[in-house]
């Protein structure tokens, strides 16, 4: 497995893949041992929104996360999943500090993080940075490759005039755009082209965080594997802690050592992506997995149907959020909203009737 | 929907008050009446009598009160050239104007409207070009200067209508045929391009692909939504029927209200002026005020909360 | 300049994407033992370029394709290559630009360049297709029941309340909740899911042969998508008619399709039924797109990306277009074009290894 090296050049071959996983799952102990680089606990974010709806615009209340806490190691990656509504974006917005809390604390580092733009939260900047999915309305239209990716060493000042040249120059081989394509314009790209340097810009100043939302969902499928293969490089090199997002499980599966699945603001499953997609324990993670096409399934797959719609974060219902679209709701379900358990593997279900996985795959 | 409503009523309201707290200003500053309507050679006991029997020698904010104090009681003055009621002066000028600026809106928008939808359906093609052509010479030329022109070729050349004046249809004709045109021209560039832009969009794919024919496509899919922003275009024009014409009329000689503006300035009948500013932001404003109701009823995503939350 | 040819069934980094089936197929494959009638749909040779009023920009290079009845035909490929403006070809939804070289027979009819009068009838009444971004492919300014009644006074001759009842009846069948409510809603009101659910009610109005689904669920969750794809299934089984998948996703492909089609830079580089295809995929470009997704199930390996991009269309190879890529690039594949050839009729390549 040789001719379809992705042009970053360097592979650390098989190596990466077995760090990854062993045939048991067990994760690597060490990056577990040591502190997490980020700690959110208790995340709530709610906004005010002005309903419309017939003759007098009352005001109520989305609630778009709702309690979520997790842990991001260094030189691993938490993937968050979960269907639109779900709160996932907001959930990364909050740990960069993007937008301020309702409710809930995050650490970077020990540190606090908070939404208020203070030079503390410019510092931050260094350290953590998001990759967003539709690269061209985060690039700068007038301005070439190049200098967009040495403008972050300029605001922070980062060494000499004449080296920040020379190290844009160096990020941007690394994610494998050639010299031809330094002095273009991002209109001048392709997608994959331009996430790859929306990357370079992102990781030139070294940071330890990198939050992903959707960064390869508006890519074609051969271009998602370069851009994938290049992320877990670029991970491995520089021990990044990752915050990936994506609606596409196959793909979290792939690069992701924990997974976390949303569904209306809370965190329903958590666990190793082994254990999670091959056994799913709650039934919304059940209906997702069995709602996954892949070749491989074909049509001999029997597929869980959800009734409904995905639901809307301004009307959340009593109990546990799923319930109304639950399979094995209970009138319990209704009532009492589930909080996250331990399984023993390790994972995590917020579920009242959480089986012992047995569903088949 | 009341919400919606009733914040623009209010704004209504504030516009009409900074429109005649800047006009009243402004008269004032501009010179003064008295000078004007008494000849400056005039004895200056004359000149100060005149001044005191208008209450012009009174500090200005008095002024400024007393004439708001006197709308809220429905007194809009009196004209200082002929002690008649500046609002009676206003008013009987009405007719005249709308006379001419109807019947041109009326023409603007059959012949604007149409030449916009045909241009955008062939869009790039040589109609296109030249139709747009046209429009931007007709839009970028001044009224007078078309005026002009139209009087150069149907009165002077082809004699067959008079140069200005008012009685007949005749007198009529080449005031209307000026507003119009340079209306039309407006019309049909905008028209165009809130086609070409719902040309565009996905459901006029789906409704071609259900198999309807072009000629239902335009005019059941296309111009129901190319007519929103259309709408506000010609709610702009509507609220000028009034005090549109004001080159129109001085160069025909035609006695509506934008003669009368014109006249009342250049005199400083302060009162005229306020009236004529009244009657004419009002009539804006309800027009606008008109717009926004129908926006509502054309385009059902205004009227139930149309924003989807984010996650 | 004979060159070696390399055998061309390299099953060597393949084993772990066989098919594993653990359950027996829920429906017999007996659509391989009805007899052969004629295809419902032919498309040979079609070549269609976009004239930008200077030169003409060649976009498809002549793709053939059939079409049965009772049969889903899965078209699948990445952005530019063609699979979207095939089937607009068919339904000359391209605008007056395109160009439009080939023949399309509809039931032995050739229906390519047909004029707009004869078009009409077709779309919708023989012909229907379904889009991809529902929310906004649906009339704003207008209710889901107008929509709705529209498709049905124009294909089926009703006015009045049977129209009305005719719509709530289609709306019911691709199973909207509620469905005489829901023909006082406006688009904008309604989800994604529903709306596509209301495209495809609209589709099914003029009753027609074929269902040309241009990436219906691209747009739409997960779970919204298992749902949209279940009622076409259903619905294809219901009705008998011969339905077009177009989609950039194999899974989806896989999972609905019983022949499949894969388009590379305006051409079909592989066609064969959907079992062959995912066990046996022959050209590079199919092998690349495989190994360049990830499992669901089995090991986490390194993906293999597919190095390079897609040619834009005035930039083609001379030969194949896909040679500057693939790794079994030989000199005659630059050379010329391959034609789509292979062992057993239902499984053809266009690429020279097949050649041996």
């Amino acid at each position: 497995m040789n001719g379809f090296l992705p042009k970053a050049g360097l592979l650390p071959s098989s190596a990466a893949s077995s760090a990854r996983v062993s045939a048991s799952g067990v994760p690597e102990t060490a990056a577990q041992d040591a502190p997490p680089l980020l700690r959110a606990r208790g995340l709530v974010r709610r906004f005010k929104v002005r309903s419309q709806r017939g003759l007098f615009g009352g005001a109520t209340t989305l609630t778009a996360v709702n309690d979520v806490s997790f842990d991001i190691h260094a030189g691993r990656t938490l993937g968050l999943v979960g269907e639109s509504g779900c709160g996932k974006s907001t959930t990364a917005r909050l740990t960069l500090g993007l937008t301020p809390v309702t409710a809930g604390e995050i650490a970077f580092d020990g540190m606090p993080v908070n939404g208020r733009r203070t030079a503390h939260w410019r510092e931050l900047r260094r350290h953590m940075q998001m990759v967003y999915q539709d690269p061209l309305s985060v690039l700068d239209k007038r301005l070439p490759m190049l200098s967009q990716v040495i403008e972050p060493l300029d605001i922070f000042a980062v060494g000499e005039r004449r080296e920040r040249a020379e190290q844009a120059r160096a990020m941007l081989s690394r994610v494998g755009l050639s010299q031809a394509l330094w002095q273009r314009y991002p209109h001048e790209l392709s997608g994959g082209q331009r996430q790859r340097a929306v990357l370079a810009r992102a990781l030139i100043l070294q940071p330890r965080l990198l939050v992903c939302d959707e960064p390869i969902s508006a890519l074609d499928v051969s271009i998602q594997a370069q851009v994938i293969n290049l992320l877990q490089d670029l991970q491995q090199e520089h021990h990044l802690g990752m915050l990936f997002i994506s609606h596409d499980l196959k793909v979290v599966r792939q690069i992701c050592d924990e997974v976390a699945v949303m569904y209306l603001g809370r965190i329903v499953e958590q666990g190793t992506p082994q254990e999670l997609f091959a056994h799913p324990a709650h039934p919304y993670t059940q209906a997702l997995v069995s709602a996954i096409t892949t070749p491989q399934r074909a049509k001999y797959h029997q597929r869980i149907l959800l009734d409904g719609d995905p639901p809307n974060p301004i009307n959340l219902p009593s109990g546990c959020a799923f319930h109304p679209r639950c399979p094995v709701a209970t009138a319990r379900c209704r009532q009492e909203t589930p909080a996250l358990q331990d399984l023993p593997d390790g994972r995590k279900v917020a579920c009242l009737n959480a089986s012992t996985p047995t569903l088949k795959s | 929907m009341i919400h919606y409503l009733s914040e623009r009523l209010f704004r209504l309201l504030l516009t009409l008050f900074l429109v005649l707290s800047f006009a009243f200003v402004i008269l004032r500053l501009s010179g003064d009446p008295a000078l004007i309507i008494m000849s400056p050679d005039a004895p200056p006991e004359a000149i100060e009598a005149f001044r005191k029997s208008w209450g012009l020698d009174a500090p200005i904010w008095q002024q400024y009160v007393g004439y708001f104090v006197n709308l809220m009681q429905g007194n809009f003055g009196v004209s200082m050239k002929d002690g008649v009621p500046a609002m009676q002066r206003v008013l009987e000028r009405i007719p005249a104007t709308l006379a001419i600026t109807v019947p041109a809106l009326i023409l603007q928008l059959l012949i604007g409207v149409p030449a916009g939808v045909y241009a955008a359906l062939h869009h790039n093609s040589r109609v296109d070009r030249f139709l747009m052509g046209f429009s931007i010479a007709g839009h970028t030329c001044p009224s007078f200067v078309l005026a002009l022109l139209l009087v150069l070729i149907f009165s002077v050349t082809l004699g067959w209508l008079p140069t200005g004046g008012y009685g007949t249809l005749q007198h009529a004709l080449l005031p209307i045929l000026t507003l119009s045109l340079s209306g039309a021209a407006v019309l049909a560039r905008f028209t165009r391009s809130a086609m070409v832009e719902v040309m565009g969009q996905p459901y006029i794919r789906t409704a071609l692909a259900k198999g309807l024919s072009w000629r239902q496509v335009v005019f059941h899919h296309a111009l129901p939504n190319a007519a929103i922003p259309t709408v506000t275009l010609i709610g702009m024009m509507v609220g000028g029927l009034i005090a549109g014409a004001v080159v129109v009329e001085t160069v025909f000689s035609w006695p509506g209200e934008g003669r009368l503006l014109v006249t009342a300035v250049a005199s400083r009948d302060l009162s005229v002026v306020q009236a004529i500013l009244l009657v004419v932001a009002a009539c804006m404003v309800i027009a606008n005020l008109i717009v926004d109701a129908l926006y509502v009823i054309l385009d059902p995503r205004l009227r139930s909360g149309h924003r989807r939350a984010e996650a | 300049m004979s060159a070696v040819l390399t055998p061309f069934v390299d099953h060597s980094g393949w084993k772990e994407h066989r098919i594993r089936p653990t359950v027996q197929p829920l429906l017999g494959d007996t659509k391989a033992l009805r007899p052969q009638e004629a295809p419902l749909l032919q498309i040979r040779e079609l070549k269609v370029a976009f004239d930008n009023g200077t030169y003409l920009i060649p976009v498809l290079h002549g793709v053939d394709l059939e079409l049965r009845r009772g049969e889903t035909l899965g078209v699948v490929g990445e952005s530019g290559c063609g699979k979207s403006v095939t089937w607009m070809a068919v339904m000359q939804l391209l605008g007056s630009r395109a160009r439009i070289d080939g023949e399309i027979l509809l039931n032995g009819e050739n229906i390519a360049n047909l004029p707009e009068k004869g078009m009409t009838p077709i779309r919708g009444g023989r012909i229907a297709m379904v889009f991809q971004d529902p929310s906004s492919s649906l009339n704003p300014v207008k209710t889901v029941g107008a929509q709705m009644v529209e498709a049905v006074k124009l294909h089926r001759g009703l006015t009045g309340a049977a129209a009305r009842a005719e719509a709530v009846r289609l709306l019911d069948r691709v199973h909207i909740p509620g469905a005489e409510q829901r023909m006082r809603a406006w688009p904008h009101e309604l989800s994604g899911g529903m709306n596509q659910r209301v495209m495809i009610a609209m589709a099914l109005a003029g009753e027609p042969d074929i269902l040309v689904a241009d990436e219906p669920t691209t747009a739409l969750d997960v779970t919204i998508q298992a749902q949209i794809l279940d009622l076409l299934q259903a619905l294809q089984r219901d009705t008998g008619m011969g339905m077009v998948l177009i989609s950039h996703d194999l899974g989806v492909i896989a999972q609905v399709c019983d022949r499949v089609a894969v388009m590379y830079a305006g051409r079909v580089v592989e066609r064969a039924s959907a079992e062959a295809l995912f066990s046996n995929p022959c050209h590079p470009y199919t092998q690349g797109l495989m190994a360049a997704l990830p499992d669901l199930e089995g090991p986490i390996r390194r993906l293999e990306a597919i190095p390079g991009t897609v040619p834009a269309p005035t930039a083609m190879p001379s030969g194949c277009s896909f040679a500057p890529r693939c790794k079994y690039r030989m000199i005659r594949c630059d050379l010329q074009i391959p034609d789509l050839l292979g062992k057993r009729p239902d499984h053809v390549t266009a690429c020279w290894r097949q050649a041996v």
